[in-house]
Parts: structure tokens; sequence; C-alpha cells
């Protein structure tokens, strides 16, 4: 009696199980003309199309799914399901696959959102990355929504910080639109980079709102002669422009480390440590500064201890006494000997951080010699 | 009087007047506890298994489509509404506000007999309706909705039909709208509906329909310039295409164009006539054709930004009620309820919405100068703002096409959206 009891206990537990890990997780899997809905499906928050019937441009709904962050890999945000649709991603693959008369895209955009200390403010982050057929239709693309009729007010050409990211970047709002909304009173923060990179055009946008409920609030006391403006200036934090380029620069090392090889004319890098290849494929070149993830270090007797909660990501590298501390994100590292200011941010990329491999490994003793696109480890 | 029991001896009850027995009441209220605590993917009830066929009949139903895919012919929601054996799910109807004289056919699978349920739900589950068929009835046959008519408000109700009440029950959506749906919503989209009858809920006049789907529209949609476009314009300059499925899809964003599309949409559904109108000639000018004085594009997906501000376009687009420039709604911007325009002395009215407000700018529209609520007087700024000493430029503004803009073609496919 016992064990029938039982039985139905556990039974009861794994269907339960059930019931609570349906529904998390991954994009559904979608074969191109499937019969109904037409290559199309729903599920888990994901929206999924694939069109390619008759030409395609090579990338899966997992490999452009892997493009952009993942739903959990940002500290401190969480994905945002839209209110209507349900879906916090859209994957379409080969839209324009099933004709000859168009050109093809692949698209992917996913939402987040975060809370601020205040909690009538909100984070909003959106990352929208279309896969064109060449880089010139991608810079065509990038050049209309900037420049051409339909683009809103000025678009600058370069990063907000002077930073270089992808090979054309373009940035809204300018300084002197900062400058305007701050004469106005208004809320300046809607910070975004549009830029290619090969033959993806990529899109990242941060911005900061009230809840419904506080706007609601604040207009009441507007119309009741109360308050002078909705917002008013100070009473947000800074637009966090580090953020949104950290957040560009790690979609960029996404698409530089491809391997279905997105951006033509890239040489691979080879790291060596004690004459062995390591991180082979993942070592890419922003312009200029070589970054790898954290684990390519690990043959050079660099131990990590990786402390990763839903608020931070942060990994400790030690080695003969010598110690790194690094956070997903964040444009400096905590050192033994001090702060450091970092060339690159460090980014998150399937589960490691990515950092600037020179700046880290001689911070830990390690030295670095690089010839050509081969770079030797030697630990001292 | 006779009519009366005439009605009760076939077994009609209105919800206010007669309730179900006691056991009528427990049951449906266990078998709910049933479903709830029943993780209902274990113990699948497809309707196939237990029914024939449930249709409504009575009024023909408007024409549907289901906004899925192209060509419409392929996309279109059978007739009658209902459910019949084998099809993938409920096909639902759309009717006027007011209809009445509906039946309803039924065959279950059943070898027994027992008594049919049909309630009539809003869309806030209060029973408009409920009728059920004295014990025994035969699993096929037809119900008559006596002197049930659908409400003189927009709506979706629901018309629920069930054989003895621990079967699965038939559930069908019912649109009511005000008129006959009109193009581009011609066969109207049911993805469309679904919204605009949620949306203009309770509304049963064209003005008030429009006031309400434009509140929403600003509410709820989302100005993105950057994403994916859902809109392509060809020249010549006289119409547009609107992929409206991924539009829904990605969450209601686009720009003006999409948003502008997107409200015609929503009106015409409902059967409010309306066309899509730019303030600017293509090719659009290089530099900007107007700045505007402060206004709020909804910017963001969840939480509002209230930001207020001025911006430098090309061009802008916006609706005309009843094709009319004489009755603008805007859905795209809204106008600061306090802020007085610096150059009239007056508010904008209706909390900044743009709500059949006179389009003016042309001399065809009249004393469009003395109109209080001139849509070109509040939407463009004389002036640079912030210039100091106030600075004046040159004004674009051509409204296209003349006089009644255009119906945009809307489509359920995908192809030609990478094109911009």
């Amino acid at each position: 009696m016992k064990k029938v009891k039982v039985a139905w206990f556990s039974t009861g537990i794994v269907a339960l199980l059930g019931i609570f890990t349906i529904g998390t997780g991954q994009p559904p899997k979608v074969l191109p003309g499937e019969r109904y809905p037409t290559g199309e499906a729903k599920a888990n928050g994901y929206h999924v199309i694939n069109r390619g019937t008759l030409r395609t441009l090579g990338l899966t709904i997992e490999e452009m799914d892997s493009l952009i962050y993942e739903v959990d890999e940002l500290p401190g945000f969480e994905v945002l399901p839209n209110k209507h649709t349900g879906n916090h991603t859209c994957i379409w693959v080969d839209l324009g696959g099933n004709t000859f008369n168009f050109p093809l895209v692949s698209y992917i955009t996913r939402d987040w959102y975060r809370q601020q200390l205040n909690p009538n403010f909100l984070d909003f982050l959106t990352i929208d990355l279309e896969v064109r057929e060449s880089k010139g239709e991608a810079l065509r693309v990038l050049r209309a929504r900037t420049k051409g009729e339909y683009a809103r007010d000025p678009w600058s050409e370069g990063s907000f910080s002077g930073v270089a990211i992808g090979d054309e970047c373009y940035r809204y709002p300018d300084e002197e639109h900062i400058r305007v909304n701050r004469l106005s009173l208004d809320n300046l923060y809607s910070i975004h980079l549009n830029f290619v990179i090969g033959r993806v055009k990529v899109r990242v946008w941060l911005s900061v709102g009230m809840t419904g409920e506080e706007s609601r609030r604040r207009e009441k006391e507007v119309l009741q002669g109360l308050r002078k403006d909705y917002v008013e200036v100070g009473e947000c934090e800074p637009a966090d422009i580090y953020l949104l380029e950290a957040l560009a620069l790690g979609l960029e090392y996404r698409i530089r480390a491809h391997p279905k090889r997105l951006v033509s004319g890239q040489e691979p890098i080879t790291v060596l440590v004690n004459n062995q290849p390591v991180a082979q494929g993942r070592t890419v070149s922003l312009a200029g500064v070589t970054v790898a993830p954290l684990s390519t270090l690990e043959p050079a007797q660099v131990a990590l201890e990786t402390k990763r909660t839903k608020m931070e990501w942060m990994v400790t590298a030690r080695r003969n006494g010598q110690w790194v501390k690094v956070k997903a994100f964040s444009w400096e590292m905590e050192t033994d000997k001090g702060k450091v200011k970092l060339e690159r941010p460090v980014f998150p990329y399937k589960g490691e951080l990515v950092v600037p491999l020179r700046q880290v490994a001689e911070a830990l003793g390690i030295s670095v010699q690089q010839k050509g696109q081969t770079i030797a480890l030697l630990p001292k | 009087m006779k009519r009366k029991v005439a009605c009760e001896k076939e077994g009609f009850k209105t919800f206010e007047s007669k309730r179900p027995r006691q056991a009528g009441r427990c049951l449906p209220i266990a078998m709910l506890f049933l479903l709830l605590v029943t993780p209902s993917f274990l113990f699948p009830q497809p309707l196939y298994d237990y029914v024939n066929y449930v249709r409504l009949l009575g009024p023909s139903s408007y024409p549907l489509r289901w906004g899925e895919k192209e060509p419409v012919t392929d996309d279109m929601v059978p007739l009658p509404p209902g459910y019949e054996d084998g099809s993938p799910r409920v096909y639902p109807g759309c009717y006027k506000i007011g209809t009445s004289g509906f039946s309803v056919a039924y065959s279950f699978k059943a070898n027994f007999d027992a008594f049919v349920t049909v309630t009539v739900l809003d869309s806030e589950n209060k029973v408009l309706y409920q009728k059920v068929t004295p014990f025994p009835t035969p699993p096929t046959g037809v119900v008559t909705l006596y002197s049930f008519s659908l409400p003189g408000y927009i709506e979706e109700l629901r018309v629920i039909v069930q054989w003895a009440q621990w079967q699965p029950a038939v559930v069908i959506p019912v649109f009511v709208v005000l008129d006959d749906p009109k193009p581009p919503m011609d066969p109207d989209w049911v993805s469309v509906l679904r919204i605009s009858c949620q949306w203009a809920r309770g509304e049963s006049t064209v003005e008030g329909a429009a006031r309400k789907l434009t509140e929403m529209t600003h509410q709820n949609t989302t100005y993105d310039t950057e994403a994916l476009l859902f809109c392509y314009p060809p020249l010549p300059d006289q119409g547009e295409y609107f992929y409206l499925k991924l539009f829904l899809n990605r969450g209601m964003r686009g720009q003006c164009n999409e948003i502008a599309d997107f409200l015609c949409c929503l009106m015409t559904s409902v059967g409010i006539r309306a066309s899509v109108q730019r303030t600017n000639r293509r090719p659009f000018p290089k530099e900007a054709a107007f700045w505007t004085n402060k206004l709020l594009i909804r910017e963001l997906r969840e939480g509002e930004l209230l930001t207020y501000r001025h911006h430098r376009w090309h061009y802008h687009q916006y609706v005309l009620f009843n094709c009319s420039p004489q009755s603008v709604y805007d859905g795209t911007v809204r106008f600061h309820p306090t802020v007085v325009h610096p150059y009239y002395p007056h508010q904008a009215p209706d909390y900044g919405y743009v709500v059949g407000w006179v389009r003016g700018g042309v001399p065809s529209d009249g004393d469009w100068a003395r109109a209080e609520t001139t849509y070109r007087r509040f939407l463009v700024s004389p002036y640079i703002p912030l210039s100091d000493p106030p600075q004046t430029y040159t004004i674009l503004w051509e409204p296209t096409p003349e006089p009644s803009g255009f119906i945009p073609a809307v489509y359920a496919s995908d192809q030609v959206t990478c094109q911009r």
C-alpha cells in the first residue's frame, strides 16, 4: 500500500516538473515550407519563420539565435515578452527565400528590461540583427535607415565614446540633441547604435522609461499644475553609453567569431600556450585589440573562479599570487595592483567572459608576444 | 406572454430570470476544479472525438480571412462559423451590431440523449444569454436562440455550445462591428478584429470607435524607425504595401507609415471608412520638410517614456476618417495637454490625441485657420526650435495624394519587407 502511495506521489512530482519545464528555453524547430502554418511556429516566447524553400543565406534558426545574447546572459536584465504577442524573440530566417524577386534577409530581434533602483523607472534594451546577402546590401540598408528619407532626426557617424565598432557605425542622438533635450527638460535616455560588420547589420537600443502607473500619476499632477513636466533633469541616472557600447562590441565579437564566416577577408588568429594552440576560432581582433575567452589562459596555470548571479557575472583569475577580477560589460578590471581601464569591454559568450587578451594576461604575469596572426602566451 | 410560455416550453432561459438547477451549478464548478488541477496535455480532449459539427446559423457572417497567408483564397475562414469534424480550429463569425435571428445546429458523437447548453459570453465573461435544452435531447438537432440579438456596440463575444456538461465545449468567437468592413479590411482579418474589437469595446458610434482606436493605437504601438520595416511605398506616390502579419508578430512596431496603416486597418475592420495620407510628396526633400512642435511619440515597448520633444521630419503619415481632410486621426503623435501652443492661444484638446481634427494647411480646407484643432498648426513649428532669436525656415506641406488619401494594400506575406 505504501509503495502504491509512493508511486502516485512520484508520478505527481514528475507530472508537475513536466508542467514547469514546458514553456522555457529554446526556439521551436521549423523546417522551411512546413505545411501548417507554413514554415512558421510560436513557442516559449519565440516567433520563428523559415522561408528558405528556394534560396537561403545558409544560417539556421539556432545559428541566428547564437548571434545575439542569450535570454539569461545579461546580468540584471530579463527578457520582455510583448504584451500582445507574448514573444520576446523573433527569428525570421530567409525572408524572401520562397521567391526569386526580392532581396534575402535573416532577422533576429530580442527585447529585455531591467528594473532600476527607483522602482518607477525601467531600462529597456532591444537588439535587432539582420544578415544580408552581401556587405554592400547591409551598408545600403544601414545608410537608408540613418541618412535616407525614412530616417529620423540626424544620426551621427561613429560611436559615442569614439571606440571603433564594426565597419561603419552611426549613433543617435548626437551631443547637440542631448543638449537640446536637456534644455527642454525631457528624458534623454533613448540611445542607439546602428552598425554593419561584414554582411550583418546590427542595431542596439537602450532606453529608460517610466512604468505606466508612474507616468499616469505624473500626467495627473501636470494637469493639476503640481508638476511642471513629467521628467526633470537629474531625476534619472545618466544614460549608460558604456553599457551600450560594450553590448555592441560583444555582438561584433559573436559575428566575427561565427563559424559561417559572416565577415570576409578576416584572417584567423592563433593563440599558443606552451607551443600548443588554444581557443581556436574564439580569438578575435576588435579594431586591433585581440579579445579571447578567459579559459584561453587556463593552460598557463591560471585558475578561474566564477560568481554568476541574476544581477552580476564576475570572474576572478589567479596565478602565482597575482589576480584579476572582471565583470561582464565592464570597461575596467580589478587587479592586485589596483583598477585598470580596459581597451575593450568584458562581455559574455557561450557561458564564459571574453576579455582583452594582452591586458589580462600581462596583469597575471604572462608575457605576450605577437607575430602576424599568431600570439604566444609565455608564462614567466 | 404567449411567446414567453412558448420559449419556456422549449427550455429557454435567460441568465437573469432563471438560474440553472443546483446540480447544474455545481457540476461546472467541479469540472472547472478538475480541469485546473489536471494538466490538459496529460488528458487531451480533441473536439473531433466528440463533435461532428456545430454551426452558427441565421444571418450570414461578413466574409473573414485569418490573416496568415497569401493568396487570400487560401486564407479564407470557411462559413458558417463553428466547427466541422476534421477542421483544424473553430471558425469565427463577424456581424453588424444588433443582428438577431441566430440558431445553432449541432451534431455530437454520442449514442445517448442528454441536453445542449448554448451560452453567450462577452469579453468580460458576463453571460449575455443562456439556453439549456430540456432532457432528453438527441445528440443532433437545432437550437434557436429566441430573443437573442447581438449588442449595439463593438464587442467580441463567445458562443459556447456544449453537449452534456462533462464533454468539451465548442467556443465560437463572434465579432460585433458597426458596419460592413471596408477596404483594405475587406474581407476582414481575424487577427485584426481580435485587436480592434477589444480596443473599441463598448463603442456604438463611428466617431467614438475611431477615437478609442486612435488612443489605443498610440498607447500600444512603438515608434521605431530602425527595425525591419513593414511598409513599402512604391512610386508613383499613390499608395503603399503594408505587411500587416509581420507588423503584428513583431509587436506593433514601426514608423508613422506602419502606425497610420495599422490604424486605418483597425478602423475599417469595424466598419469605419478611412484612408491614409502623407504630409509630403515623394521623393521626400533631402532636408527636413518641417520641424514639429513638442510632441510625444511612443518609443518604448512596455513602460511609457513621456518624451515631448521637437522632431525634424521629412514627412508624416496619418489617417483620414471617412477619407476626408476635415477629420484627421493620428495614432503616432500626441501633443502636450498643458503646453499652450506658442503662437495660438489655446491648448491641445482631448488630452492631446489627434481625433477628428481639421487637417489644414491648404486653401481647399476652407476656414482651417480659424479652427482650434487644426492639425497642421499643432504639428508644424513655424520656427526652428530653441533658436534664439527665433529663426524661420521654409515649411514644405503638400498632402499626398489629394484630396482623400490612399487605401494601403495589406498583405499577409513577408517578401518585400526586406527592401527597405
